[in-house]
Parts: C-alpha cells; structure tokens; sequence
C-alpha cells in the first residue's frame, strides 16, 4: 500500500528539554521489562491503625526485652565485643536469682543487682593471633590481667596494654572471684574477639594524599555530614 | 589521551525501615519522603540528562533492602503523594507571601517549580516506581547497582552469632535479587565495617567486591604496595577496595569540604523554623513540633554574622567550580601515582547518597559535572565501577585488611559506647534463640501458621539489628525512637518465641505484626540453622 504524501508543511516546535523529556518518557514506558516483583498477600490485610497500634503497644509491654534474667538454668554468660584497637566490651547476666522487675533501660537494671557474696573479677587472657580463625585459642594463654569490677554493674568497658609486636591479638574473658589465697575462680567465660594492628607503617605512594595528623588510621576522615535520619 | 587512571564514585543509599501503618502518620517517615525529593528524583534527573547527552560515565549505587522495601511500599508511596502535595500547597502559599518580597520571590517560585518537578516525575514519569528508573540506567550499562545487609546491621557486632551475619548477607543479596532479577557484583558493609573473616560470607554469596576505609586496606596483613589505589585479593578471590582519603576529604570535611561553601544554600534555616507558627502549622504533622520543610532561602555565607539570601545561580557556577577542581586534584592523583604504579590506578571516592541534594543541596550539580568532566577524552581520566575495574584482571596483591570502619575513630566505637551498649546483650540473646528455633526444628515439618510465625521472628530479629538505632542513640538526635524501635522488635521477637515454643500462636496477632512489618517476604527461618 502506498501512502499519499502529507500536504502538512507545518512542523511543531519543540524546545530542546521537551524533546528530551519525551524520548526518556517513551524509553521508560516502553523497554522491555523483565522483572517485576510480587506483593506478599498479608499486606492487603485490613487492620484498622488503632487496632494495630494497640497491639503493638501490648507486646511491647508485656515482652519487653530484659537485661537482667530472672533465674537462669544455665551459667551466666559474657558476651565480648571489640570496640577498638585499644578496648574491649564485656557484658554479662548474672547468674544468681534476679526479682522479677522487667526493665530495658541500664539504670533501672543495675539497681536491682543484687550484692554478691565474693567480689566479681574479669579475667582478661591475650593471645597473639596467628591465623584469621577468630574460634582457635591457645590452651595455655601467654598473658593475662585482672579487672575489678563494681558490685553494680553488669557491663565493663576494658583498656587493653598496647600490644607489644603490632600483631593482631585475641583476646577471651573469664568472670569470677578471687579467694582467699588470691586464686582466680572462674564462673564463666565468654567468646574470643579479636583486636586489629594499628601503627604499622603505611606504603609511600599514600604520603601525599594524607594529611600529617592522618598518619595514623583512626583520624583518617570519617564521614561528618549527619545522615538523613540524624534530625 | 590513553586513560592514565580510574575515578570510581560509589553513592550508598541508605535509610532504616521505617513503616508505621499503626499511624495516619509519622514523623520519620519524613526521613524518606525528603531523602527522595531532594537525593533520588534529582539524582535520576541527573543520570537521564547524561544518558540523553550520551554521556560515558559509569557510577556506582548500592541500594539498601530496607529503602528498596520501602520505594516499593505502596502505604508510603501514598504517603509519599501526601507529603509533595502539601508541600506544594506550601510552596504556593509562600509565593503568594513573596509577591512584594523581591528578594525572596524567585527563591519561592524556584520552591513551587521544584515541587511540582519533583510531582511529575514521581507520578507521571515514574508511576511511583523509582526502583524500575534506576534500573533502567543499570540496563544501559551506566550505572552498576549493587546492595548492603538486610537491615544494615553493624556485622563486626553481631558476629557473636555466625547465623547473625550470614543472613543479613543472604537476606540483603535476597531482596536485591527479588527486586532486580538479578545478583549484585559488589556488596557495601554498612558502615564499612569488616573483619578479618567476613570474606568468606561474601564469597558464599558470589559478592566479588566490597568496601573498606582507608586504614582497613592500609592496616592489611601485608603493606599494601599501592595503597588504596589498587584492590586487595582477600586470599578467597574477593577484593576490597580501599576508600582513598583526598577525594573524601574534599567532599566530607567539615572544615575544607566543598559542601560548606559559603555559596551554598543553608541546610539549617528553614522555613518551618523561620515563620510564624500559626503560618506553617497546616504543613507540620502535629500542628505544633516545628520541622524542615524543604524550603530554605539563606545561604552559608561564611562568618558573617547574618545569613545572606541564597543566590541559586552564584551557587551553581560554585559547584561547576568545585566539580572542574575536584577533576583537577584527581588527575594529578593519578599523574603522580601512574610513576609508580605498573598499571592504571583507580582512586575510590565513596559518599552517601543522601549527602546529595539532601545536606548538600547543589551536590547533584557538582556531581553530575564531575561526571561530564570525567567522560571527556582529553584527561587521562575515566569513570569507573568497580566491578568493571575487576575486569582488567591487572595483578592483585594479597592480604586480609585489618578490622575497620568509616565511622568516627575507625573502628566500633560510635556503635558500642555508654549511649548502647545496652542494646548488644539483648541482641545477642534473641540471635542465640532464634538459631536454637531453627536447630530444634531441623528436619521436621512446621504447619502453616508455625511457619509464618518463625519467619516473622526472624524479621523481627533482623529489624532490631539494625545499625541505625545505636547510630542514633550515639549522635543523640532521634534518641526516643530509636531506643522504641530496638525494643519493640525484640519484645516483638519475644511474643513470638513464646507464642511458637508454647505453641500457642495467635493469628490474627500474627498477621497484625506482618502488616506492620512488612519485609522480607521471601524469608526463610531455617538459614538461622547453625
């Protein structure tokens, strides 16, 4: 079939950016798609705000996380954490019974530890590491050193020596007492966690793209700008 | 002019879930709703107007599942709606108020036109579907997409319990591929946060790169020859990319960053601050707690001791300025490293994406004309994804970078601190219980319902791990939400546990909190197996 010529001499104008937009809009609409993801069913589930919002607040009240336990079947635990090359996080559940207060705030739950019967020590052992498998220690620790810790608390933050070969060193806890004869007994011990080399020379070809204060990592520039939630 | 050297900007956006259907609404949803009128819809605008000049860039974007959920949610793309149609309502008014202002008039009518920009795209361009846009820019080569942890968990503190870590991983790969249709190459840690290990998880989970700070590279098993200009092999085929600090300095510090020019438009006078009350009350959720509107007439304007009107042209010019010396400064990077370096460098610029158009307001138009800069022929410079930079194959060193992140002092500190390190143990419980639910029930059949309460467990769980809360608690901002969400999750966590050990599951309790929670539908309890 042949199409009769257009007798039309007349030609829209368009600008530069409405051309634009169009072509974009046409490349959108109309390439191929070839994905599109699915809705999970409970989400049209029709719930009224109040209703949701009412059992939200019910659970939150009624299952509150706790730090404090009340009696405990198994022996408390640590939980270690590494803050930074220089410190460590040490947290732990008593083990022995607890008044039933739930709480969720530090405050709240350090007031109602009860005073133990011997003070409580941690134990800190390092052991320089040799291999990235945060899970092997030594049987025998090379080095270890006592912290006291105040009847109070539930949670300690540790300073630890510079480490003496700029090697990674892992570290684990043990809480417990010292009797009489000054003999650590331990009631538990917690995870390995491992603190990173810091200090080691860095390579030439960074010298002039670091600042003088940068030349050690932890001032190196961290990002300052807020974030989009900090509001 | 053979390319000397490589620029990879990498933008990571960012946001935690924030999802309240409990509510006609609420205040951090706002979070969102600004983070896309001022970062996401310019930076689309952005990436067509360089596809339309057919210009070469590359750039890289990691999406976080928790924004990628919510861009898909259809409750807050309404609210969404709600939020630009208020401000445009807003924006009216304040042309009308400026009408005998001429000063001020532009800035309005610049307000108004941005607004309804900003709803004719979202509506009409887009249909609401911005993850569909960026994709598209993804099919044509430009633009690599890639992703970060299911709820952006902070992994060198939840790495107490394996199962923790390995499905923020899995779940966050999940859900990118669920939205996609496809597996990202590269993987963003949040926070950047690494330790030595981690990159067996990401091998499992075929991710070929990720992203460190400076000193995460430096600090390596073996001095890194190149510094941060060429990626470590992690001894397992995975590579980290070093964040270099001169490009990150010119962007992020406070003192000699671009974004605290005294051109630029003043972040922290708002109108919703500026005007009377009763004037801005109809555009503030409550009618009383002032906020940001997104309508800001001051710019920096140094050390005077009155802020000066923003002049959007002088700022512009500013930040093609900015742009053209930020080009410079890398391609004397790259002159003096290309002398010592046997192959092409590649200098790793990462930012989050919300410092741009959000906190940064002319960000996008320095941005994008770093870009134009980049692709042009004649300066030994091209932009870059990493996962193309892989590709050459030049020769990789091999070390294990050392535990680091980007956040203040390097390492975890800002996240572990006397502000919360309350939260950890909590953590750290529900983490062990909900690995022990999954062992228990290996290997025997659960019911319907039991199934659907497990894997809500493990969302609640994911949501309460979040890196956003103890940020939060730390910068001291949001203190009272933040501190609500980690408890609610976990007490959300606890109801649960209880209901599915006691087998007493309540189902229209059930469905209540999957309606709020809304994410992850392809979640699976049983990867909480050790």
């Amino acid at each position: 079939m042949v199409f009769p010529p257009s007798h039309s001499k007349a030609r829209i104008l368009l600008e530069a950016e409405e051309i634009r937009d169009i072509s974009l809009k046409i490349n959108r609409e109309f390439a191929p798609r070839r994905f599109k993801p699915t809705r999970h069913a409970y989400a049209t589930a029709s719930f009224a705000p109040q209703e949701l919002c009412n059992i939200s607040q019910q659970i939150s009240r009624e299952f509150a996380p706790r730090i404090i336990s009340p009696v405990v079947e198994k022996p408390a635990e640590l939980l270690l954490l590494p803050v930074d090359p220089r410190h460590l996080h040490v947290s732990w559940q008593a083990e022995t019974p607890q008044p039933q207060a739930i709480t969720n705030t530090p405050s709240a739950a350090a007031a109602i530890q009860p005073e133990p019967s011997d003070p409580l020590t941690l134990r800190v052992f390092s052991h320089p590491q040799t291999t990235v498998d945060a899970n092997i220690i030594d049987e025998a620790p090379n080095l270890w050193f006592d912290v006291s810790i105040a009847a109070d608390c539930f949670q300690q933050q540790i300073t630890l020596p510079p480490a003496a070969d700029n090697q990674p060193c892992q570290y684990q806890v043990a809480l417990g007492s010292l009797d009489a004869n000054q003999h650590f007994i331990p009631r538990c011990y917690s995870n390995t966690a491992t603190t990173p080399v810091v200090d080691a020379p860095w390579p030439a070809i960074m010298i002039p793209f670091i600042r003088p204060q940068q030349a050690s990592p932890s001032s190196s520039c961290q990002p300052h700008q807020p974030r989009a939630h900090d509001q | 002019m053979i390319n000397k050297g490589y620029l990879s900007i990498i933008l990571h956006a960012h946001l935690p879930y924030v999802h309240h259907p409990e509510y006609d609404s609420f205040f951090e949803e706002n979070w969102l709703f600004e983070a896309i009128t001022d970062c996401y819809l310019p930076l689309l605008s952005m990436l067509e107007r360089l596809h339309y000049d057919q210009v070469a860039y590359r750039l890289t974007l990691s999406l976080s599942p928790t924004l990628m959920t919510m861009l898909r949610d259809p409750l807050l793309q309404s609210r969404y709606l709600r939020y630009l149609q208020s401000r445009l309502e807003l924006a009216e008014r304040e042309v009308e108020r400026t009408r005998r202002l001429p000063q001020y008039h532009p800035l309005a009518l610049m307000y108004l036109h941005r607004f309804q920009d900003a709803l004719y795209r979202y509506q009409q361009l887009y249909q609401y579907d911005l993850l569909a846009a960026f994709q598209q820019h993804q099919i044509t080569g430009q633009l690599e997409l890639i992703t970060t942890a299911a709820t952006h968990g902070f992994l060198p503190l939840l790495n107490t319990n394996p199962s923790a870590v390995r499905n923020q991983i899995s779940i966050g790969m999940d859900c990118f591929q669920s939205q996609f249709g496809f597996k990202p190459q590269g993987f963003w840690l949040p926070e950047c946060a690494y330790y030595p290990g981690l990159e067996q998880q990401l091998k499992t989970e075929d991710i070929d790169y990720f992203f460190l700070d400076t000193h995460g590279v430096l600090d390596a098993s073996q001095t890194p020859h190149h510094g941060v200009y060429a990626p470590l092999d992690c001894g397992n085929g995975v590579c980290a990319f070093g964040r270099d600090p001169a490009s990150s300095r010119q962007v992020w510090s406070a003192e000699e960053g671009y974004p605290g020019d005294a051109d630029y438009r003043e972040y922290y006078r708002d109108i919703g601050f500026d005007l009377p009350l009763d004037y801005i009350a109809p555009y503030i959720l409550d009618g009383e707690t002032r906020i940001n509107t997104g309508i800001k007439y001051c710019r920096i304007s140094g050390h005077h001791k009155t802020k000066q009107l923003y002049q959007p042209e002088r700022a512009k010019l500013k930040a093609q300025q900015h742009a053209a010396d930020f080009i410079l400064r890398r391609q004397q990077q790259i002159d003096h490293l290309s002398q010592d370096m046997p192959y092409p460098p590649i200098i790793v610029a990462p930012y989050d994406a919300e410092l741009f158009g959000h906190w940064w307001f002319e960000g996008p138009i320095w941005l994008e004309e770093v870009l134009r800069l980049a692709a042009r022929d004649d300066n030994g410079i091209q932009s870059t994804s990493p996962g193309d930079y892989l590709k050459h194959a030049f020769p990789r060193q091999q070390a294990t970078p050392s535990a680091s992140s980007w956040g203040e002092h390097g390492y975890s500190s800002y996240w572990l601190n006397d502000s919360n390190d309350w939260i950890y143990p909590l953590l750290h419980k529900a983490a062990a219980e909900m690995e022990k639910l999954a062992n228990d029930l290996r290997g025997l059949k659960v019911n319907a319902i039991q199934q659907r309460a497990l894997n809500q467990a493990a969302r609640s769980l994911l949501l309460a791990q979040a890196s956003d809360w103890p940020f939060i608690m730390k910068a001291g901002t949001t203190v009272d939400y933040a501190h609500k969400r980690v408890t609610d999750h976990l007490a959300r966590f606890n109801y649960l546990h209880d209901a599915i050990r006691k087998n007493r599951i309540d189902d229209h309790y059930l469905t209540a909190l999957e309606v709020m929670d809304d994410i992850f539908p392809n979640i699976d309890f049983r990867h909480y197996a050790g």
